[in-house]
């Protein structure tokens, strides 16, 4: 009887100890998911910042053989206005002057 | 309980002897199994434990303080971009793509940022969907 009690008592401790492991597994997946959209989305933000930079690098640049981009680009200060005497800007785009 | 007893021989009754097994041996053959049944036991707690104590919780540790240093800093970064840079992003590609259909070479060099910011380039389709999770740069639509 006594031993009956014992097993009974080891299987039930066995038993809170799977418990507890699907518990903290559980959690920890959830975390990560978590995580990895977090970081999806910073790098999401990263690399569209990067790649309108680098457009409007291209586009500057483009104003050089074509100049009918030159409005376009100093609506949006990447370029900037012929008798304006602003520093030359940097190179993203701003808001558009209305 | 005694659990060193029984293995020393599950094949050998205690008695030996041919014929129908009698209940001193069944006795001694359930006796045995419950000893195994409990250093299995024994052991699967021990296994547990330690992938608890051992893995799951130091991983859980890190994962869980790496998030709450994240969270704020991502979430304060995602909202600027919305509110700042997302609007102008929108307008600026669509002003290029409107400069684009009158002047076609400009077309190679915007084709090139399709893959990153084609969710800005098809306003007139239907609305961006940007920061999308495990969406960071699908293949763009034709």
């Amino acid at each position: 009887m006594k031993s009956n009690l014992f097993c009974t008592l080891t299987l039930g401790l066995f038993l809170v100890c799977a418990l507890y492991t699907v518990w903290l597994s559980v959690r920890y997946f959830f975390s990560v998911q978590e995580l990895q959209q977090l970081q999806s989305q910073y790098v999401t933000v990263e690399q569209t910042r990067n790649a309108i930079q680098s457009l409007a690098n291209e586009a500057l640049e483009y104003s050089k053989k074509n100049p009918r981009i030159d409005p376009l680009l100093q609506q949006f200060e990447i370029k900037p206005k012929p008798g304006g005497t602003n520093a030359p800007a940097p190179v993203s785009p701003k808001a558009p002057a209305k | 309980m005694d659990l060193s007893k029984p293995e020393d021989g599950l094949s050998q009754s205690p008695r030996g002897g041919g014929g129908a097994p009698t209940v001193e041996q069944l006795q001694y053959h359930f006796e045995g199994l419950r000893g195994l049944f409990l250093y299995t036991l024994f052991a699967l707690i021990a296994l547990t434990v330690t992938l608890d104590l051992c893995f799951l919780r130091k991983q859980m540790i890190f994962v869980r303080t790496q998030l709450d240093d994240q969270r704020p800093k991502v979430g304060k970064l995602v909202a600027e971009y919305r509110k700042g840079t997302e609007p102008l992003v929108k307008s600026f590609t669509a002003s290029l793509q409107s400069f684009t259909a009158s002047n076609h070479d400009f077309q190679v060099i915007l084709d090139k940022y399709r893959p990153i910011l084609w969710p800005y380039m098809i306003t007139a389709l239907s609305e961006p969907t940007p920061l999308m999770p495990g969406k960071t740069s699908p293949v763009p639509p034709k």
